[in-house]
């Protein structure tokens, strides 16, 4: 008996007005208690994104781990990259993709991409482009960005799959109409496309105009990159360009159009 | 004209009167509240229903699993502690399948009728338990008290007019012995009326504060958001169940490759 039914008991002695929920509290309680621990979750990845602030990774990796054990896909990805980077964790790829695995399976589009990248480069898990896809395209359809400019430079590379202009030409202009750091790539590939009628009717209008947008992109590529810096700030300066050269320039790098594929402008 | 009927009323049956109408006014109050006690509780068992239903069951299944565990390393390790957890693993797991599955769990939405509630505010007028003049008569006012809360939970209109019927023909029911009597009993009556009024509104406050109703009022709160919460929460214990049944896999895969 817990204290709310005997302070029911004693306030009500008749049985006609004996309260009549009993039995399953503790599951009820199990419910309240989870509720709690979840918006606790939050607050375990905020404290852990400070101590990393103040450079006190081992720290800050216990908290990430607490909060991504709740299930919380923001700390799984902090964790992942803790455990890609050495940063606080010893260095193992394949517990950086166990979470973002953990995550993915939950439908986070961060966790499904960078678990694709896992499954493209082969590091922690076996190299597998078919899952790699499969979980591009799942990241992908839930509109991120990173997720949608990989796979279109996959279907436009053909390397690992069949080449497939159509797709490609189809996820670099989601990513094109964009105020992204991935968009100005985006554009200058769907100009190349246009030009060259690959996937797309050829339209010299049409290409000029993607070069041209790519051209005053480059500026705020600029300025959306200096923004992701700031943002990994609190990861300090040496792990802010470490998850940067590992994550944003792996998808970046396949973006970049070959000294060749660029054509200069009339 | 005859003199008796001018007769102006003595000074007791003036009071009586006064009473009376005061208890009458007392009466309808009480059968609101308990109305109000009445929906308060169904409404609550049946979101319980839905919680056990919904998520409790997968409560349940992660405390299975748990216990599997326990008991292959129970089987692994031999040692006293290993076996202790996994007894304890075991009585928890059972624990949870006997709650998810109970009666509580059974428990449907509540929408009371017009009719429904008409006739429970009637019993809880004429059959409280409160009004009872003597104990034989208590307990059976508080029998049918009892029979009328279930059958009210249940939306058993039927049970709900026999309770009327049984207690309006029952001799308990018949009263009257002289004006200082009735006086007396009535006076008696407003007095404990008066306590049961008091009593329901702790019992409501008991019944707001218990963790069964702050879920339904957090699952309330989110459901504004349009979000749902009992799936929400059943998603994040099937995500446990996901990872302690591989769990289980990995170490019942161990134990057969040794």
């Amino acid at each position: 008996m817990n204290n709310e039914d005997e302070k029911a008991a004693n306030l009500v002695p008749s049985p006609s007005h004996a309260l009549l929920l009993a039995g399953s509290t503790s599951l009820v309680q199990r419910g309240m208690q989870d509720l709690i621990d979840a918006e606790e979750a939050e607050r375990w990845l905020n404290r852990g994104l400070e101590l990393s602030g103040e450079r006190r990774y081992e720290e800050a990796a216990l908290w990430y781990r607490k909060a991504a054990e709740r299930g919380l896909a923001s700390a799984q990805l902090r964790l992942g990259w803790s455990y890609e980077c050495g940063c606080g964790v010893p260095q193992d790829d394949n517990q950086a993709a166990l979470w973002y695995r953990e995550g993915a399976d939950q439908g986070d589009a961060n966790l499904q991409l960078a678990l694709a990248l896992m499954y493209l480069e082969g590091k922690g898990v076996p190299h597998d482009a078919e899952r790699a896809i499969f979980w591009l395209r799942k990241s992908a359809y839930q509109g991120d960005v990173g997720a949608q400019s990989k796979l279109a430079s996959i279907y436009e590379a053909g390397e690992i799959v069949p080449q497939d202009y159509a797709q490609a030409a189809y996820w670099y202009l989601k990513v094109a109409v964009l105020d992204h750091h991935c968009s100005q790539d985006a554009q200058s590939r769907l100009g190349h496309m246009y030009e060259n009628g690959l996937g797309v009717p050829k339209d010299p209008e049409q290409a000029a105009r993607w070069y041209r947008e790519a051209e005053q992109g480059d500026r705020l590529a600029k300025a959306a990159l200096a923004a992701t810096v700031q943002r990994f700030q609190k990861l300090s300066p040496e792990a802010t360009a470490s998850v940067l050269n590992k994550v944003y320039e792996r998808v970046r790098i396949n973006l970049r159009p070959k000294p060749s594929d660029t054509k200069p402008q009339s | 004209m005859s003199p008796e009927i001018v007769r102006r009323l003595s000074p007791e049956e003036e009071e009586l009167g006064k009473k009376r109408d005061e208890l009458a006014l007392l009466q309808s109050e009480l059968a609101e509240r308990e109305l109000y006690l009445a929906n308060l509780r169904a409404e609550l068992s049946a979101f319980e229903g839905r919680y056990l239903r919904e998520v409790g069951v997968l409560y349940a299944e992660l405390d299975e699993w748990n216990a599997r565990i326990a008991q292959l390393i129970a089987e692994e390790e031999g040692t006293v502690e290993a076996r202790t957890a996994a007894t304890e693993a075991r009585t928890q797991a059972q624990e949870s399948y006997s709650a998810a599955h109970s009666e509580a769990a059974r428990a449907i939405e509540f929408t009371p009728s017009a009719e429904l509630k008409k006739l429970y505010r009637d019993v809880a007028k004429r059959v409280h338990p409160d009004l009872a003049t003597d104990e034989a008569d208590r307990a059976q006012r508080e029998r049918l008290m009892m029979e009328a809360n279930r059958a009210y939970q249940r939306g058993d209109v039927d049970a709900l007019r026999r309770i009327l019927e049984e207690y309006e023909s029952s001799p308990e029911s018949v009263q009257g012995t002289g004006v200082a009597a009735d006086l007396v009993r009535v006076i008696r009556q407003i007095k404990q009326l008066q306590k049961r009024l008091v009593q329901i509104e702790l019992e409501i406050a008991i019944l707001i504060e218990s963790d069964i109703a702050k879920l339904r009022a957090k699952a309330e709160e989110v459901g504004n958001q349009g979000r749902n919460l009992l799936a929400e929460m059943a998603r994040d214990v099937k995500r446990r169940i996901e990872i302690e049944s591989r769990r289980f896999e990995e170490i019942a895969a161990k134990k057969r490759t040794p």
